[in-house]
């Protein structure tokens, strides 16, 4: 890092977080603070929600992923403009109506208290976690390629993202998420122009995606119906819609970015916004980490991207193993690279040869850097997808630019982050504080709203703090996720669309399908079953609207009967499916 | 159902989505 990628790291932050803290300081009452005074256009709602769920992660492994696999992980986004449209014409307008300040303060008014603290409660536990991993996650990887202090990093992430959600509440979150936004595309486009102008003079773009396309990486699709397989068209069209409805129809951290919309029309807007472009935005981001796999067909790279784990393994009995991979990888290196030099169709299979064969090479390099780790008491981290952009950006990248695509990288961490204080802060203001005693103050739950902010922050920062020593916590932090969305999500279809539906039945059936989705998830664990994280939100939700409508009977027409059989049958089948998956 | 009102940019996002997935195929199968 040289001066110059300090000033404009250190000047783009500390720039958008000032001008966003003044801006909006002085919130004079609740509805300012949570709601952002109801004043959002379409275009800040919808570069909020979107950067809302870009974390950092977002720009750190994304191409990483697409380095190591290809495009197909796009196929994962494929439910999100479904899930928006669903929740444009239906959700939208009912918390609109309602006048809402949190998606579960809709339950009470529609089931009761029960089942509005419930779900509040799952939100906080499971978003409270995330945030603070949301710090964690991108710290670790820059306090390991550049040697900054991880707690210090931390702190100073927290500590931003504090000062301007405390001060200025929502509308701070939404002014400082546009600027962000525009930093992050900023970097983006110019780091796609640099690695494309970086490649050899005589590979032009039509023979770098040649490249990509004979080495694997530019199948997008994937039709098979292999349940094992993570990112198919299916399980992005069917799992992807239901865990997009769940993540933008009931999880509070998105709810509140288009509650704070002037009207309904503004928050449709902005959420259409998201359907039309988040799609391309990913195929983008994507794209960059296959554009980096071609630039290092031509430049020669690292066995496993993670400096810690090759320190140590080279630091272990398995260092002399680990040198003859790393031969054998430059000189596959340079075979390749004599293939691809001269380029045509009919070498594109011996492409492919050799790049299943550093894939293998890679594979194994991860199992010796596992022996050393354990040999040594210590848990490394195998998997260099996180590592690979940075890398790239680190050793490639001009002066000044560096310190760009670093701002990129703190500059998601923290929208993300601030999204979620905001949003913890609403629903333990809203849904417990101020349903539980009954104070309506104005100034008062002003007051409490920035001080349950503030709470949620540090806590955020305790627990970024700690995440290094708890094991395979942000693991954990995602099980959660899946294990409760599923449910909430089977929660607010009843209330939606089941209007017999009372507030016992809907209870009953949210602890019946927890206990049966945590018993699944055992199942999958300990290998008795095989069905991947992803569809529990599927079997989540049509398992909570299942129960529901049996304990419902009675007052059921012959639509929800009619309804409760097809939902059945679907289950049924999709119980087969794993089940065959099993065997 | 009859509550909930289409919109025609509802049917812009879904047809978008679908020329998306329809370019994904042709990229798949060009390269």
């Amino acid at each position: 890092m040289q001066t110059v990628d300090w000033i404009v790291l250190i000047g783009t932050l500390v720039t958008i977080v000032g001008y966003g803290t003044y801006q909006t300081r002085g919130s004079k009452n609740v509805q300012d603070f949570l709601k952002g005074g109801n004043n959002s256009k379409w275009w800040t709602i919808g570069l909020s929600v979107m950067a809302t769920q870009a974390s950092a992660i977002t720009f750190l492994s994304t191409p990483g992923q697409a380095f190591n696999d290809g495009m197909g992980f796009v196929q994962f986004y494929f439910g999100l403009p479904l899930a928006m449209v669903v929740i444009c014409m239906v959700f939208i307008p009912l918390y609109h109506r309602l006048k809402v300040y949190t998606a579960y303060e809709f339950l009470e008014s529609r089931f009761d208290k029960k089942t509005r603290t419930l779900t509040a409660v799952l939100f906080l536990i499971q978003r409270g976690l995330a945030a603070g991993i949301t710090i964690f996650a991108p710290a670790i990887i820059l306090s390991v390629v550049l040697g900054w202090n991880l707690i210090l990093l931390n702190i100073i992430i927290g500590i931003l993202v504090i000062i301007y959600t405390v001060s200025g509440g929502t509308k701070a979150v939404n002014v400082t998420q546009k600027h962000q936004m525009i930093v992050i595309f900023t970097g983006m486009v110019i780091a796609f122009i640099l690695i494309m102008h970086q490649l050899p003079a005589d590979i032009t773009f039509k023979k770098a995606v040649d490249i990509a396309g004979a080495s694997g990486k530019m199948e997008v699709l994937d039709f098979s119906f292999d349940l094992n397989n993570r990112y198919t068209i299916w399980s992005g069209l069917i799992g992807g819609t239901f865990l997009m409805l769940s993540y933008f129809g009931t999880d509070q951290s998105q709810v509140q970015r288009y509650l704070s919309g002037k009207s309904v029309k503004e928050m449709q807007l902005g959420l259409i916004f998201n359907g039309l472009l988040k799609v391309p935005m990913q195929f983008f981001i994507l794209f960059i980490g296959v554009m980096v796999f071609v630039f290092y067909q031509f430049n020669a790279s690292p066995l496993n991207f993670n400096p810690t784990a090759t320190q140590v393994v080279l630091n272990s009995e398995y260092a002399q193993d680990y040198k003859n991979l790393e031969k054998e990888h430059a000189d596959l290196f340079e075979l390749k690279q004599s293939l691809i030099t001269n380029y045509k169709d009919k070498n594109a299979s011996e492409i492919l040869e050799i790049t299943h064969q550093v894939d293998a090479n890679r594979e194994a390099a991860k199992v010796l850097i596992e022996k050393a780790g354990e040999s040594k008491d210590l848990k490394v981290e195998t998997n260099d997808k996180d590592y690979v952009f940075i890398h790239f950006i680190l050793h490639n990248l001009p002066r000044g630019l560096i310190g760009l695509l670093l701002a990129v990288i703190l500059s998601a961490a923290m929208s993300s982050t601030a999204s979620e204080l905001n949003a913890l802060a609403s629903t333990t203001t809203i849904d417990l504080y101020q349903n539980e005693s009954n104070k309506n103050d104005d100034k008062h739950m002003l007051k409490v709203s920035r001080l349950f902010t503030l709470l949620w922050g540090i806590l955020a920062i305790g627990i970024a703090c700690i995440a290094n020593l708890a094991e395979n916590l942000i693991q954990l932090v995602n099980i959660i996720g899946s294990i409760f969305y599923g449910n909430v999500l089977g929660i607010f279809l009843l209330a939606f669309f089941f209007k017999h539906v009372k507030a016992n039945a809907v209870f009953i059936s949210a602890l019946i399908t927890q206990i049966i989705i945590i018993a699944l998830f055992g199942l999958n664990e300990f290998e008795f079953i095989k069905l991947p994280f992803l569809w529990l939100n599927f079997v989540g939700c049509i398992l909570a609207i299942i129960v529901a409508l049996v304990l419902s009977i009675k007052d059921s027409n012959t639509k929800s009967k009619g309804i409760l059989i097809a939902l059945s049958g679907l289950l049924i089948a999709f119980g087969y499916l794993i089940y065959e998956n099993s065997i | 159902m009859k509550n909930y009102k289409w919109n025609k940019l509802y049917t812009l996002v879904l047809v978008a989505n679908a020329i998306y997935m329809v370019v994904f195929y042709l990229i798949t199968k060009a390269f």
